[in-house]
C-alpha cells in the first residue's frame, strides 16, 4: 500500500512523516540563475548519479498541469514545482516513498516519506540516498556553514523534517492558537496543509523544524518527534474529555457528517475534507467501527481537486462537485458489507 | 496577554507609537491588528513573506557593501534584497558578512551534523573539531567540550591547559 494511504505509528493523529535534504552541486549557480544549458547539464548529472537507486525520471516540462497537480496532492512535488517552467524534474521510486526534486530551488531535494510517525527511519533512508548521490556528484559544502543552499533558512544540514497531524480537538477548543504561537519559540513551525491561514481545512497541520544550522540531523529529528508526541498526547486528552463530557453531541456530529458524505450529490473539496476529518475523529474515538482509516486516507487523495478533474469529462465546477460526491459515495458504500 | 481590542484572543503583536515623546503600547492579536490600521499607519499587511523576513535580517542594518561573488556575479546587495544566494560560491565570497545574520536566523553560525564523504574531505581536522566543540557545548556536555578544546589548542600549536 502507498505511504499516503497506509496508517502508521501514532496513526490516530500523525498521518505522515517526511524528511527532506537540500543539496547543491559545486560549479553551478543555484537553480534560479542556471542557464538553459546549465540546467540540462545538472539534470543529466543528477539522473546519472541516481542510477543505482532505479527511480523513475519525470521532467516537469513534459508533464501536463493536471498531472503535476496530482503529484502535488500526493505530496510528491512542492507547490513551486507546480508552476515551474524550464529544466525541472522529479525522480520517483516505484512505491513513491522516495522523491527527488531536481532544480527546484536547490539542485537536489531528497524527500523520503512514510505514513505515521516515522522520522528516524525516513532520515536514515534520505541519508542513504544522499550517500549514493554523493558518490558521483561533487556536493557544495562549506566548512563553517555546512551544506550551502539557495535560501539561508536551509543552510547547514539542509534538513527539513515534518509531520502531518490531524488535530480536530485542538482546533475546536481554540488551543491551536496557543500552539501556533508557542512552537515558533521552539524553532518549529506549523501551517495548515490544505487552505491558507491559521484555519486549516480538514484540521490537518504540518509541523516542521525551522533551524538547520548548529543542530545535528539527529537532534533536529529528536526534538520534532518529542514535540509531535506531546501535541498528540494533548489532542488525545482533549478528544477523550470531549467524548466523556459531550459524547452524545459528538457522536451526533460524527454520524451527521457520515450521513452527508454518503448521501451528498454535490461536494466541494473543502466540504469533503471537513467531513472526512469528522469521520476520521469518529473512527479514532471508536464511534464508527466498520470503516478502516486507510479508506479515508484514500478518499482524501481521490477526492482532491486534480484527481477529480482528471476523471471529469466536461470539466466544470458543478461537474467536478458532482463527480466527487459520486466517487466518495461509491468508495464508502462499497465498504459497507 | 489578551488582545486589547477584542479581549478574546491571545495578543501576538505589539505596536508602539511615539508622538511628541509620548509612548503608547498596544497589544493585539493577528485578527485585530489589521483593523487598527488607522491608529497605527505602519501596519501595512500581514502577508509577510520569508524573503521579507530574511531581507530584514540581512538588509538595512549592515553597512553598504560592494562585495560581489566572482563565480556568479551576484552582489551582497542582491542577496540582501532577494534573500537568496546566487551560487554555492557566494558563501565564500560573503563569508565575513554572513555569520551574524545566519546567527539571527538559526541562533547559530556553525554547522553541526553530517559532513559529506567526498566534499567534506577538504574540511580540516580543526574545523571538524570546532564543529564538534559547538555540538558538545550545545548539549552542555562540558567535559567532552574541554577535551575537544584542548585538542584544538594542541593542533593550533597553542599551549594545553
Amino acid at each position: 500500500m502507498r505511504w499516503y494511504i497506509d496508517s502508521g505509528p501514532e496513526g490516530d493523529i500523525v498521518i505522515s512523516s517526511r524528511v527532506r535534504l537540500a543539496r547543491n552541486i559545486k560549479g553551478y549557480p543555484f537553480a534560479n540563475r542556471l542557464t538553459d544549458a546549465g540546467g540540462k547539464e545538472v539534470l543529466e548529472r543528477c539522473k546519472e548519479a541516481a542510477q543505482p537507486l532505479r527511480l523513475k525520471y519525470i521532467t516537469m516540462d513534459e508533464t501536463p498541469a493536471i498531472k503535476r497537480q496530482m503529484l502535488l496532492e500526493r505530496h510528491l512535488i512542492s507547490p513551486e514545482m507546480l508552476v515551474a517552467t524550464g529544466n525541472k524534474a522529479l525522480l520517483l521510486s516505484e512505491d513513491e516513498q522516495i522523491s527527488i526534486l531536481l532544480c527546484e530551488e536547490d539542485h537536489i531535494r531528497i524527500q523520503c516519506m512514510s505514513s505515521g510517525l516515522n522520522l528516524h527511519e525516513m532520515y536514515q533512508l534520505a541519508d542513504k540516498v544522499d550517500d549514493v548521490l554523493e558518490e558521483r556528484l561533487d556536493y557544495s559544502f562549506n566548512p563553517q556553514f555546512g551544506y550551502t543552499t539557495c535560501c539561508p533558512t536551509n543552510t547547514g544540514t539542509g534538513l527539513r523534517a515534518s509531520c502531518m497531524l490531524h488535530l480536530p480537538a485542538i482546533t475546536s477548543t481554540g488551543y491551536i492558537d496557543t500552539l501556533l504561537a508557542t512552537v515558533g519559540k521552539l524553532g518549529m513551525t506549523v501551517r495548515g496543509v490544505y487552505g491558507e491561514g491559521t484555519r486549516a481545512k480538514g484540521n490537518m497541520y504540518q509541523l516542521s523544524n525551522q533551524i538547520t544550522l548548529g543542530i545535528s540531523e539527529q537532534d533536529s529529528i529528536k526534538r520534532l518527534e518529542e514535540l509531535v508526541k506531546m501535541i498528540a498526547e494533548k489532542e488525545r486528552s482533549i478528544r477523550a474529555s470531549m467524548k466523556k463530557e459531550n459524547g452524545d453531541k459528538l457522536a451526533d456530529m460524527i454520524w451527521r457528517s457520515y450521513g452527508l458524505l454518503t448521501n451528498a450529490r454535490l461536494l466541494t473539496s473543502e466540504e469533503a475534507y471537513q467531513l472526512i476529518s469528522d469521520i476520521r475523529l469518529g473512527i479514532n474515538l471508536g464511534v464508527i467501527t466498520n470503516l478502516p482509516i486507510e479508506t479515508l486516507n484514500e478518499l482524501t487523495i481521490i477526492a482532491g481537486p486534480a484527481h477529480i478533474a482528471e476523471k471529469c469529462v466536461e470539466n466544470t465546477r458543478l461537474n467536478r462537485d458532482k463527480l466527487r460526491a459520486l466517487v466518495v459515495r461509491e468508495k464508502l458504500n462499497s465498504r459497507k458489507d | 496577554m489578551l488582545c486589547q481590542n477584542c479581549k478574546e484572543r491571545q495578543a501576538t503583536v505589539r505596536f508602539t507609537k511615539v508622538i511628541n515623546g509620548v509612548k503608547t503600547d498596544m497589544h493585539l492579536c493577528e485578527k485585530c491588528a489589521p483593523l487598527m490600521k488607522h491608529e497605527f499607519p505602519a501596519i501595512k499587511s500581514f502577508d509577510i513573506t520569508v524573503s521579507d523576513i530574511i531581507n530584514s535580517f540581512f538588509g538595512g542594518s549592515s553597512v553598504f557593501s560592494t562585495t560581489t561573488c566572482d563565480s556568479c556575479g551576484a552582489s551582497f546587495d542582491d542577496f540582501s534584497k532577494t534573500g537568496k544566494f546566487g551560487c554555492p560560491e557566494c558563501y565564500n565570497a560573503f563569508s565575513s558578512q554572513l555569520a551574524s545574520p545566519l546567527k539571527r536566523i538559526h541562533g547559530n553560525d556553525r554547522h553541526i551534523g553530517k559532513i559529506p564523504k567526498r566534499a567534506g574531505d577538504g574540511v580540516s581536522k580543526i574545523t571538524q573539531l570546532k564543529n564538534r566543540l559547538a555540538e558538545a557545548i550545545a548539549k552542555e556536555d562540558f567535559e567532552n567540550a574541554a577535551t575537544i578544546r584542548d585538542e584544538i589548542r594542541r593542533l593550533e600549536g597553542g599551549k594545553e591547559q
